[in-house]
């Protein structure tokens, strides 16, 4: 299930995370409200983008 | 988890800014030009970026908060709308809406991220957390 589950603080911040995406997909998901809350402050890519990132490769070659 | 980032509220939607009054029972009056301040700038903290002594108090509409006798003031600016108060004890803003009218904010966001997901059709659920936080979860369907 693909998922974005976005985290009010009570002063204001805000932390957005994406869950079952492959690859780059989730950044281009989430787009839409990042855009629409305002700017984006700092960006970290976890262990599950990159997984997808190296499995796509992966395959790539062996085609 | 596929990527996380840390976002920067700018309020850029009215309908979302009402929404979020109506959500913490605050007064949105639409066109009102100024709101309730101490009245005159006493150099205690700094001026809002890009605005002068004689800005204060002005305002394109307002947001009155019950049990507070100062106001918000939403000023129209090119990229969106700021939000303008006065955080001096005596006007009881700052005990309503949090230090940098962070609940508001945070109000804002989550009426802003409904109002967003909804529009592409995607389904929202809500939940609070025990420091106060909100989630909202927003499932896009499908697998991978």
């Amino acid at each position: 299930m693909k998922k974005i589950e976005i985290t009010f603080g009570p002063q204001g911040e805000v932390t957005l995370k994406t869950e079952g995406f492959a690859g780059k997909q989730c950044q281009e998901a989430s787009r839409f409200l990042e855009q629409a809350l305002g700017s984006v402050s700092e960006e970290t890519l976890t262990g599950e983008y990159y997984q997808v990132q190296i499995k796509d490769r992966l395959e790539q070659k062996r085609e | 988890m596929s990527h996380i980032t840390k976002i920067d509220i700018e309020v850029t939607d009215l309908t979302a800014l009402k929404a979020a009054c109506c959500r913490l029972g605050f007064t949105f009056v639409e066109g009102k030009k100024t709101y309730a301040w101490f009245g005159r700038f006493v150099g205690d903290a700094p001026l809002p970026e890009g605005l002068s002594i004689e800005d204060l108090g002005r305002c394109d509409h307002a947001i009155g908060v019950p049990g507070a006798e100062y106001e918000i003031g939403v000023r129209a600016e090119r990229s969106g709308f700021r939000l303008l108060w006065d955080s001096y004890q005596r006007g009881g803003l700052e005990q309503k809406v949090g230090k940098g009218a962070g609940l508001l904010k945070q109000a804002y966001g989550i009426e802003k991220t409904k109002l967003e997901a909804r529009r592409k059709g995607y389904s929202v659920y809500e939940s609070r957390k025990t420091d106060g936080a909100i989630t909202l979860r927003i499932q896009l369907g499908g697998g991978r």
